[in-house]
C-alpha cells in the first residue's frame, strides 16, 4: 500500500479550475492534517477530501496489519494513544469538510445529486464510517482498557447505522430516479464493501429491539447493493451474502421467544483480519453485552437468543 | 520504498514522446537504444522517426489536416505495415471493434461514434465521482481533433472505453466491452516497462475493469502495477508532475500547469484506488455460505417487504 509518508504533492485543485486549466497553487497533502485552514483554500476541491479521508482509512488499515502480524504486545497504553490520535484526526477531517457535506440528511443528499457531486459524496461518506468502523472493531482486547470495549463496540454500530442511513434515503433516490440521472454514485466498489461491514456490524450483538429497527435499514439497502452488482461482480457476491445474513436474522427473529431481549451471531461475514482481532465477535458474550449496557441481561443466564451462522472464513489480510 | 535504478527513468525519457519504437532488452548499465517496431505489431498511422525529433509544436497537436487512408501512407516507414494490403487490419463496418488486438494502433474515434459514447460514459461513472483524472471538456476536444494520436494514447482510450461500455445500457455494449477490453489489455502488455503517463491510467482502470468483472486478484496485480510505474515517473513529489523537460510534448493537449495537474490527478487516483479498494479485494466467500445463497436470494425475491418489526 501507499505510504503516506512518501507522498510529496501538492492536492487536486477544484474541479472547475482543471476543466477551464485555470490551475492555481495548493497546500501539500502532508499540510492537510496539520493545522491547514481548509476554509481559507478555496482552491481545493471534492477530491481534496476524498484524499484526506482515504489518507486516515489508509493509517487504520495499516495499523490493524501491524497489529496482526506483531510477535510481542504492545506497550501499555499504546493502543489507546493510536485511538485517540485517529479519533482527532476523524474529528479534524469532519470539521473543515463544507456544511452542505457533512453530517448528512436527506435535503444534503438531494443538494448532491442536483448539483451532480453525488458519487463524491457517497464515497466519502462511505470511507468516513468505514474508517470508524474499522478503528472500533479491529483490536486485541488485551489491548484496550476496560471500558474501552463499550466504548468501541457502541461507536462502531453508531457509524453503522449513519451510513446505512444514508443507503437507505439513496435507495429511495434510486427509485424515484433513472439510472443515469445517479451517475457516478457506482464508479467505485467500495460502497458495497461499506453496506456489507455496516450490516456485518449491527447484525451481530445487540437488544432485539435495536435489530428489529436496524433490519429495516438493511432490508433498504440490499436493494442499492444488488444495484451495484450489475456493475461490480464483487457486489453480486456481498449482495448474496447479505441475503443470507438477513434470511438468517429474520428467521430467527419469527423463531424467538418471548423472553429473549438480546441476541449474538456466532460467526461474521467480513472477517479480512481473523476473529481474534474483531471485538464485535471475539470477547465473551457477556463482556460485550455489558460493555453495550446490556449485562443484566447476560448475568440473568437466559434472555440471549444466539443465532448460529454458517460463519464466513475470510483468508487472512496479508497471507 | 526503494528509488527506482535511474535506467528506468532513462528509459522513460528516452521513449518521449510516443512514436511507433520499442526499446531493447534492458540490462541494467547498458544505454538504451531505439529500434522500430516488429512488423507484427501493427499498422503505422504514425511516423516511425528518429527519436532525436521528440519535439512536437501544438499545431501538430491539434492537426486538423486530412487525414485519409491515403495521406497517411505517404507517412508509413517501409518497416511499417499498410492499412490498405494488411488483411488482419480488414475493418468490419458493421462491427468496427472487431479489430485484432494487435491493430491497437488504430484511432478508435476514426473507426466508431460509439466511441464518443463510451468516453461520456466513463466520465460521467468514474472520472465525475471518484477518479478524476482527466479534465472532460480539453480532453475530449483533443480526441475529437486530435490526429496524430500516439500508441499510449490510443492505449488510454481502449480501456476508458472498456471500461464505460461496462456502463452502457445499448445491447452491442457486452461485445464491445469484451472486444475493447482484449485491445486495452493487449496494449497495456505491449508497453510492459516502459513508464508513461498514460500506462498508469491505463492499468489503474484496468485495476478498476478487471474488478468490475469478477478477478479481484488481477485487479490487485494491476493496482501494484500502476503503483510501481507511479512511482517509476515520479509522480508522487511535485519534481515529478512539474518535470519540464517534455513540455514540448503535451498529452492529451495538456500544457504546463494542466498536465501537471493531470499527473497530480493521476497519482492520487491510484493512491484512492489503492487504499480505498485493497480490504474490499480480500473479500472472499466461505464455501458454507454458497450453498445456502440460492435460497436466501429466491427468498428474498419473494419476499420483498418483509414486515420485520413484529
Amino acid at each position: 500500500m501507499l505510504s503516506n509518508e512518501d507522498c510529496f504533492l501538492r492536492l487536486p485543485c477544484r474541479e472547475d479550475l482543471y476543466e477551464s486549466q485555470e490551475i492555481p497553487e495548493t497546500p501539500y497533502f502532508a499540510m492537510a492534517g496539520q493545522g491547514l485552514n481548509w476554509q481559507e483554500h478555496a482552491t481545493l476541491g471534492n477530491m481534496a477530501h476524498l484524499i484526506a479521508i482515504a489518507s486516515a482509512w489508509s493509517d487504520v488499515l495499516q495499523s490493524i496489519y501491524r497489529t496482526k502480524h506483531r510477535a510481542i504486545h504492545a506497550e501499555h497504553d499504546a493502543y489507546e494513544v493510536f485511538y485517540g490520535e485517529r479519533q482527532r484526526q476523524l474529528q479534524a477531517f469532519t470539521n473543515r469538510l463544507p456544511t452542505h457535506w457533512f453530517p448528512s440528511n436527506t435535503p444534503k443528499i438531494e443538494r448532491a445529486l442536483q448539483s451532480g457531486y453525488l458519487g463524491s459524496f457517497i464515497c466519502l461518506h462511505a470511507l468516513y464510517h468505514t474508517t470508524q468502523m474499522k478503528l472500533n472493531r479491529h483490536a486485541l482486547q488485551d489491548d484496550l482498557k476496560e471500558k474501552s470495549l463499550g466504548r468501541n463496540l457502541r461507536v462502531a454500530q453508531f457509524h453503522a447505522r449513519e451510513l446505512l442511513k444514508i443507503t437507505q434515503t439513496m435507495s429511495e433516490l434510486q427509485r424515484a430516479q433513472s439510472v443515469s440521472e445517479l451517475a457516478g454514485i457506482f464508479s467505485t466498489p467500495f460502497l458495497g464493501y461499506s453496506i456489507l461491514s455496516a450490516v456485518d456490524t449491527l447484525t451481530s450483538i445487540g437488544s432485539l429491539v435495536d435489530l428489529k429497527s436496524d433490519l429495516l435499514l438493511v432490508q433498504s439497502s440490499l436493494g442499492l447493493v444488488e444495484e451495484l452488482g450489475k456493475y461490480w461482480a464483487g457486489a453480486q457476491e456481498q449482495f448474496e451474502v447479505m441475503a443470507v445474513r438477513f434470511r438468517e436474522m429474520t428467521t430467527a427473529l419469527q423463531t424467538a421467544s418471548v423472553e429473549d431481549i438480546v441476541f449474538c451471531t456466532t460467526e461474521p461475514m467480513d472477517d479480512p483480519f481473523g476473529k481474534e482481532l474483531d471485538l464485535l465477535f471475539s470477547p465473551p458474550v457477556e463482556d460485550r453485552l455489558r460493555g453495550l449496557g446490556l449485562g443484566m441481561e447476560a448475568r440473568r443466564g437466559k434472555g440471549v437468543l444466539s443465532i448460529k451462522t454458517p460463519g464466513l472464513g475470510i483468508r487472512d489480510y496479508g497471507s | 520504498m526503494t528509488k527506482p535504478s535511474p535506467h528506468f527513468v532513462d528509459m522513460g525519457r528516452a521513449r518521449k514522446p510516443q512514436h511507433l519504437t520499442m526499446l531493447e532488452p534492458t540490462v541494467p548499465g547498458k544505454p538504451c537504444s531505439i529500434v522500430p517496431f516488429a512488423s507484427s505489431v501493427g499498422p503505422a498511422d504514425c511516423d516511425v522517426e528518429p527519436l532525436k525529433r521528440q519535439k512536437r509544436d501544438l499545431d501538430q497537436v491539434h492537426d486538423r489536416s486530412d487525414t485519409t487512408l491515403a495521406t497517411r501512407q505517404t507517412r508509413r516507414s517501409s518497416n511499417a505495415l499498410s492499412l490498405t494490403t494488411n488483411p488482419i487490419l480488414a475493418l468490419d463496418k458493421t462491427y468496427p471493434f472487431g479489430l485484432a488486438a494487435a491493430n491497437w494502433a488504430i484511432d478508435p474515434h476514426q473507426i466508431s461514434p460509439l466511441t464518443m459514447e463510451y468516453l461520456d460514459l466513463y466520465f460521467a461513472h468514474i472520472n465525475h465521482a471518484t477518479f478524476s483524472m482527466l479534465p472532460k471538456g480539453p480532453f475530449l476536444r483533443w480526441v475529437r481533433e486530435c490526429r496524430n494520436k500516439t500508441l499510449d494514447d490510443k492505449m488510454v482510450l481502449y480501456t476508458l472505453m472498456a471500461i464505460g461500455c461496462r456502463f452502457s445500457a445499448r445491447k452491442e455494449s457486452i461485445s464491445d466491452g469484451e472486444r475493447l477490453l482484449q485491445i486495452a489489455r493487449y496494449s497495456e502488455q505491449s508497453s510492459f516497462g516502459r513508464f508513461t503517463l498514460q500506462l498508469v491510467q491505463a492499468r489503474l482502470m484496468m485495476s478498476l475493469l478487471t474488478f468490475s468483472l469478477g478477478d479481484s486478484s488481477g485487479a490487485w496485480d494491476y493496482c501494484g502495477a500502476a503503483l510501481r510505474a507511479v512511482y517509476g515517473l515520479h509522480y508522487n513529489s511535485e519534481d515529478g508532475v512539474t518535470d519540464q523537460a517534455w513540455l514540448d510534448y503535451c498529452e492529451y493537449g495538456l500544457h504546463g500547469t494542466a498536465l501537471a495537474e493531470c499527473k497530480r490527478r493521476t497519482f492520487w487516483s491510484v493512491y484512492v484506488m489503492d487504499v480505498s479498494d485493497s480490504v474490499p479485494l480480500l473479500f472472499d466467500l466461505n464455501p458454507s455460505y454458497l450453498a445456502d445463497i440460492p435460497t436466501a436470494v429466491r427468498w428474498l425475491l419473494l419476499s420483498p417487504h418483509i414486515d420485520v418489526v413484529q
